[in-house]
């Protein structure tokens, strides 16, 4: 315990954390040895292409995986209470309390046959003990706090009444209720119009301030997490490849996989360069064997790539980085 | 196509090895079809009246006794399981026939065709098959072939769904539009790529269906509508032992226990069959 | 809403008329003259043609059939041609009897299977679903027949408990309770028959649903297993089985064939069968007519039930 103590401002530590689909006998680890802390009132923002695993680590530290996964090793300290000495009941107590989640498709991640504001309801009477009138008044509140309009007939209808963004908003309303220390946003936009989108990542960082949260913002989408998040965690094949504020990662990024994903998206600033797509897929987590899962796609890969996991290289006190040539400046821009 | 029967192949004793009772169903299909094919090895004919040993029970000389006329029990059983399984068997090449051809048609051609043919459907669905069976069965001579055409006429619905469904879906496919748009007949195209698609669907539907119809023959035989005498099938035998239900129990023991394990393990077929077809329902 | 109802209403309206054309023309097929059932061998010839003509049986086909029609539809389905007893009679004397057999049957299997499927769906892989899924599938190849002779000789013959014959004992017709003592068989056959494929579908509803999305939403906010499924997963689940609540309408009179003529239930059943057996088509056609009619009215209650019941379909007509 003593050393986690020592950073009295992380409300979230995770330690070497590894999650596997079991199918039969074959065993695929898709989350393979993650460090990471959640800062009291951030931003984190997680990066990764589709199936790097991002999704799958928070919601091994929320303990809602698939059936077929299994989480095989590591530490998860939530405010000091580390997990592995909490009873099932006591878990399920900090889901929903201390930390909330919200959901890549707002489609289907209500109950059909549920009202709106019955989704808000049950879970202010579970988590936060109120009774039926308390509870339905403060679902209105809920609704009005994430900018739902008219939210007193709102509360009445069912999902399929709402858009998708509004749906969204419930979802959102559903975490406010909780009133959570930590909230997790799963690729919260990306089912949504890019209008949509902007709206509810401004409604995310305003309520963000308003509660002090501290929040982890998971995304495929660069241009999104340079609006929002303050710290980033780029990963890749189930790996952290660079860990950075968001300067760092932006304007000096040491990792050959950031670089290129920064190299892949337009730039806003003027600068005309040509973009350049990643060469390849993303690895099937099955295929890897040995090295750094990156080497196959990488410019720069030498044959110690394909050996040996690099080990972490720090350039500040927030940035570090994955990559035999981090820092290496000559070697990595051509 | 050789890689792809023999990768579904692998498949299927993949699919064997992992659930038991499938393997065990299938030897059992395997043995029971052995055995009423050989039933003529049988050291007693199946239709020899025997005054002298009426209903008797159990024993070494008659392992599951005697009926009414001094009959060997199992000896009749396994004739019995000849009829069943025949019906079984030809009603279904007769229903699945009928609807993958409906099925095909109709998913083929569409609109006015698929229109008509699926609401012929839904007419002959909407009629319990107790019902049309047997008031169909009163015009015809009742009998071993009445029964076969009776269940293999009214049983095709589920089937020309599937296929109907399975049809609309590989229509649209790249190399069956290719096919179309290079001139190939239309006979062909359907012979050539959409029947050889449905066959998986086809399969799985015929073992279903075998097990229906066998259940639908011996509830049919056992009201006295089915099989006739002097035939005997496993539902006629038990209309005959509810008759002795109270002196010969044993009559109503092995002809009950035939059906369920047959149709039992038919059904246990038609499962892995369909987790081969189809293998995101079982990968889970 | 409304507008929908009277669409599905419109939508049965040809269904039904084409089954009873089906029917009106397998009566015109039958080996035998509708006459027959209403006049008796020493019946001067005049007399006969009297009674055709009263019945319109002298007019072309089409307008038979719309005197066939009209009967129906006032209540009139004709006589039995081996009893000469009039068919509506005799049906109304024996559905009454039918449902009180299969009513509490179905009900019972439903309420089981209800329970047993969703315990089965939400342990699925577990022992309680291989149990509850193994004795499922194998109650399917179970011929309902088969199943009534086993209770039968263990419950009437060996232990005799209960009797195995019939409705009433002789000469105690208002007992309640030797009615319910008869019942007490023929219900459990009709349950142990009904709930196998109940059990079936219920599971894989429950399975479908626990794998939603919004499933796993509730886990992240941390309601417990069992309130998940009470709360949220039930009512998805409930929701189509109204749909085969509707469509089992039809085995009100026809779901007990079998059981009836093994336990000697005087319902439609055992008059069905004997219909068949002494080849009387008029009562053989009356009751697939009204079993067909049954089925697409069944059909359209459950569509209705559905579009009541199920708030996305209400929305959707305002």
């Amino acid at each position: 315990m003593s050393d986690n103590v020592k950073d009295k401002n992380s409300l979230l530590d995770v330690k070497n954390l590894r999650t596997s689909f079991y199918n039969g006998n074959s065993k695929t680890e898709v989350v393979r040895g993650i460090d990471f802390t959640v800062q009291k009132g951030e931003i984190l923002g997680i990066v990764g292409e589709s199936g790097s695993g991002k999704s799958i680590l928070v919601k091994s530290i929320l303990g809602i995986i698939p059936s077929n996964a299994k989480v095989d090793a590591g530490e998860i300290i939530l405010d000091g209470k580390n997990f592995e000495s909490l009873s099932k009941k006591e878990k399920r107590a900090i889901r929903g309390r201390d930390i909330a989640m919200i959901f890549q498709d707002p489609m289907t991640a209500l109950n059909p046959l549920k009202k709106a504001g019955d989704h808000l309801v049950e879970l202010l009477i579970r988590v936060r003990g109120m009774n039926k009138k308390e509870a339905k008044l403060e679902a209105v509140e809920l609704l009005r706090m994430v900018g739902i309009p008219s939210p007193e007939t709102r509360v009445n209808q069912y999902p399929h009444e709402f858009s998708g963004g509004m749906r969204q908003r419930v979802l959102i309303a559903m975490a406010l209720a909780c009133n959570p220390k930590l909230l997790i946003a799963d690729e919260p936009t990306t089912a949504l119009d890019v209008t949509i989108q902007a709206q509810i990542l401004e409604l995310l960082k305003k309520l963000q301030q308003e509660n002090n949260m501290s929040v982890v913002f998971i995304t495929h989408d660069l241009g999104v997490v340079a609006t929002i998040c303050s710290r980033i965690l780029v990963m890749y094949a189930g790996m952290v490849m660079e860990e950075g504020l968001a300067h760092e990662i932006f304007y000096s990024p040491k990792h050959p996989y950031t670089k290129a994903l920064l190299n892949s998206i337009p730039r806003v600033d003027g600068e005309k360069t040509r973009l350049k797509p990643i060469k390849g897929t993303a690895p099937s987590l099955q295929s890897i064997k040995s090295g750094c899962p990156f080497a196959e796609r990488c410019e720069h890969a030498m044959e110690k790539c394909f050996m040996e996991v690099p080990e972490y290289k720090n350039f500040s006190a927030t940035q570090k980085s994955m990559c035999f040539l981090a820092g290496e400046e000559d070697r990595l821009d051509d | 196509m050789a890689g792809k029967k023999n990768r579904r192949m692998q498949q299927f004793k993949k699919e064997l090895k992992r659930n038991k009772t499938a393997a065990i169903a299938l030897i059992f299909l395997t043995l029971i079809l052995f055995i009423s094919i050989f039933a003529f090895l049988s050291p007693y004919p199946p239709d020899k009246v025997d005054v002298t040993s009426v209903l008797e029970g159990p024993s070494a000389k008659h392992w599951f006794g005697t009926d009414e006329l001094g009959r060997d029990y199992l000896t009749r059983a396994l004739y019995g399981g000849r009829i069943s399984l025949a019906v079984g068997i030809l009603a279904m090449l007769i229903s699945t026939s009928i609807g993958v051809l409906i099925g095909t048609i109709s998913g083929y051609f569409g609109g006015r065709v698929d229109n008509f043919l699926m609401r012929t459907v839904d007419v002959i669905s909407s009629i319990p098959w107790m019902i049309l069976v047997t008031v169909v069965s009163i015009y015809l001579t009742p009998g071993l072939k009445a029964i076969i055409l009776v269940i293999g006429f009214f049983t095709w619905m589920s089937t020309a769904r599937l296929v109907r469904a399975e049809t609309l879906s590989i229509k649209e496919r790249e190399y069956v539009l290719y096919a179309k748009s290079s001139g190939q007949s239309l006979g062909k195209v359907i012979l050539k790529h959409i029947i050889p698609a449905v066959f998986p669907t086809f399969i799985v539907a015929s073992t279903v269906s075998i097990a229906n119809a066998i259940l639908m023959e011996s509830a049919l035989s056992f009201l006295g509508l089915g099989i006739q005498q002097p035939l005997s099938s496993w539902g006629s035998m038990l209309q005959n032992a509810q008759g002795n239900l109270g002196n010969a129990p044993y009559m109503a023991i092995l002809p009950g226990l035939l059906i369920v394990l047959t149709v039992y393990s038919f059904n246990r077929l038609g499962d892995i069959l369909r987790a081969v077809v189809e293998p995101k329902t079982s990968g889970k | 809403m409304l507008k929908y109802i009277f669409k599905r209403i419109l939508q049965a309206i040809p269904l039904l008329f084409i089954i009873s054309i089906i029917c009106f023309t397998l009566i015109q097929l039958a080996p035998y003259d509708a006459v027959d059932a209403m006049t008796t061998p020493n019946m001067t010839k005049e007399t006969v043609e009297l009674i055709k003509a009263r019945y319109g049986l002298d007019r072309p086909a089409y307008l038979q059939y719309f005197y066939w029609v009209k009967g129906i539809i006032g209540g009139e389905w004709g006589y039995s041609i081996v009893t000469h007893e009039s068919i509506t009679n005799d049906l109304s004397a024996r559905i009454p009897n039918t449902i009180l057999l299969v009513l509490p049957a179905y009900i019972l299997a439903l309420f089981f299977s209800i329970i047993l499927g969703l315990l089965a769906g939400a342990n699925k892989g577990k022992l309680a679903d291989k149990i509850i899924d193994g004795l499922s599938s194998f109650g399917i190849a179970i011929p309902s027949f088969w199943m009534a002779m086993i209770l039968v000789f263990i419950f009437g013959h060996r232990l005799n408990i209960f009797p195995i014959l019939g409705m009433h004992t002789i000469g105690n017709e208002e007992s309640f309770f030797d009615l319910l003592s008869h019942m007490v068989l023929p219900c459990t056959v009709l349950m142990l028959s009904f709930i196998p494929e109940l059990v079936r579908y219920v599971r894989s509803s429950a399975i479908g649903q626990l794998s939603e999305d919004y499933v796993m939403v509730q886990q992240a906010y941390g309601a417990n297993p069992t309130s998940i499924v009470f709360k949220h997963v039930l009512r998805n689940v409930l929701l189509p089985i109204i749909t085969i609540v509707g469509m089992s309408l039809p085995m009100l009179v026809t779901g007990a064939v079998v059981t009836e003529t093994v336990f000697g239930w005087p319902g439609i059943g055992t008059y069905f069968v004997k219909a068949i057996q002494g080849f009387d088509y008029p009562v053989v056609m009356a009751i697939m007519l009204l079993s067909a009619s049954l089925v697409i009215i069944g059909n359209l209650v459950s569509d209705i039930l559905y579009s009541i019941v199920d708030p996305r379909i209400k929305g959707m007509g305002e």
